[in-house]
């Protein structure tokens, strides 16, 4: 099967320069743990998701939680998240994204999102333009 | 690529019932049908064209948990989303249809949430971005409390200065301001007031007058309905009537016919046909769409019946 076959057709992304708060608002409506970064053009040059702002308000924060029971002090995580709120979303994403095309193979996609521990994979056009989404339900969906 | 714009979208209940009437009393009616589906004209055109199999994307600023199922709803059908997202709930729209008298439903259209400034600016970049994949854009709908009334006129322009066609299919006070920017086709929908850019139409004449009045702001085509089953297009250097037998029609469901006629057209225009063949063929589809009680008809035999009743005649009564 193809990646057009399985793959979600929603545009849904945010640009670089919008603020985390516009990002988050988005997250919160739509239900998505992260989205495409695009430029004005459509094209996909990063992505983002809701790890990424944690990260940014806390950055030790997934560090400690490979090594020790921690918890973070929830008013730090707000004041940090009140300091960050207007930053643009372009200091915080991932530059290097990974896309796939749709006439990929549908094990290809699989391969990237095990390997790379991701839970969407944008899908782009020829042009590298944002054409839809792969996610993970998407392909366990398929194999049953 | 199309795309259809729907700022003010809405999930429609459309209810059969054998009797409604107010007695004075608390009166429960029993639906002895019902459908429910995301509605919203221009989100309707979408539909339309995906079940013809015509690939196109929906853009609309939608919110709470009825945006959510009509996100889910229009994907489901194979529709490309890229939708605006609202703090307020998106609107239900009711139409009730009395047996007997389908032909004149009663609907019920709330105005719609309260939209942002943030919201809007978000959707216009959304817009700007869009328009780098398509080739036709269509505008279709009210507008929303808080959306300033020549925002149409706005989307025109932008897709006009990037050399996209554009569709308005919308009515009252939206009509004036979207004509003035030229788009490629209107039609004004007469549905709630007989008014178009100020303007009463009371018959074939009056229709023509505003027709020219709409032509002279750069509008290539203008298409104004009188009644279910005729049409009258105009254009800068020609007019054509268009009319159907109306005696033969079975009317299950009106609700959506208008959109059938606006998809219909898109649809035979991305085909290459005349814009006068399009406009024949979408009022096909929109008769075709009353006679099911879904919103429209997937059956391209009832589509390609009606279309054969349909005459179109230019009129003449060019004008310059």
């Amino acid at each position: 099967m193809k990646v057009k076959d399985i793959m979600t057709r929603d545009l849904t992304a945010v640009r670089e320069n919008q603020s985390l708060k516009a990002l988050i608002f988005l997250l919160e409506n739509s239900e998505l743990s992260g989205v495409p970064v695009i430029d004005e053009r459509g094209t996909v040059v990063g992505f983002i998701s809701e790890r990424d702002v944690i990260s940014a308000a806390l950055p030790n924060y997934f560090e400690m939680l490979r090594t020790a029971s921690y918890l973070p002090d929830i008013n730090q995580l707000s004041r940090r998240l009140e300091e960050i709120k207007g930053d643009p979303v372009s200091d915080y994403m991932s530059k290097d994204v990974i896309t796939v095309d749709e006439d990929e193979e549908d094990i290809h996609v699989a391969d990237l999102i095990i390997r790379n521990e991701l839970n969407r994979v944008p899908v782009v056009d020829e042009d590298g333009m944002l054409s839809g989404i792969v996610q993970r339900i998407d392909l366990l969906g398929a194999l049953l | 690529m199309i795309l259809t714009v729907t700022l003010n979208p809405a999930y429609d209940l459309i209810y059969w019932v054998k009797e409604i009437e107010q007695r004075g009393e608390t009166q429960l009616s029993r639906a002895y049908r019902t459908h429910s589906s995301a509605g919203g004209k221009g989100i309707n055109v979408s539909i339309y064209l995906s079940t013809v199999g015509v690939e196109n994307i929906a853009m609309g600023l939608i919110g709470g948990h009825t945006g959510r199922t009509i996100k889910r709803s229009i994907r489901e059908k194979g529709i490309i989303t890229n939708l605006t997202w609202i703090s307020d709930e998106t609107r239900n729209n009711v139409a009730i249809l009395k047996k007997g008298q389908e032909d004149n439903p009663i609907e019920i259209n709330s105005s719609g949430p309260e939209i942002s400034r943030r919201a809007l600016n978000q959707f216009m970049e959304q817009y700007e971005t869009m328009l780098h994949r398509v080739d036709c854009v269509v505008l279709s709908g009210s507008l929303p409390p808080g959306v300033p009334r020549d925002t149409y006129g706005k989307l025109v322009k932008k897709a006009k200065d990037r050399g996209i066609r554009t569709v308005v299919n919308t009515g009252g006070e939206y009509v004036g301001p979207a004509a003035k920017a030229g788009p490629f086709l209107i039609k004004p929908d007469i549905r709630e007031s007989k008014e178009v850019m100020g303007e009463t139409l009371t018959d074939s004449q009056s229709i023509i007058d505003v027709g020219r009045k709409i032509i002279g702001f750069d509008t290539e085509y203008v298409l104004l309905s009188h009644g279910l089953t005729g049409d009258i297009l105009i254009s800068k250097d020609e007019i054509w009537a268009l009319n159907a037998n109306r005696e033969e029609l079975n009317v299950k469901n009106r609700v959506g016919a208008g959109d059938s006629l606006v998809g219909g057209i898109v649809y035979q225009l991305s085909e290459g046909k005349s814009v006068p063949e399009a406009v024949r063929y979408g009022l096909a589809a929109g008769m075709a769409s009353v006679e099911v009680y879904e919103k429209f008809c997937r059956d391209a035999s009832l589509v390609q019946a009606q279309l054969e009743q349909i005459s179109l005649k230019e009129i003449g009564d060019k004008f310059q």
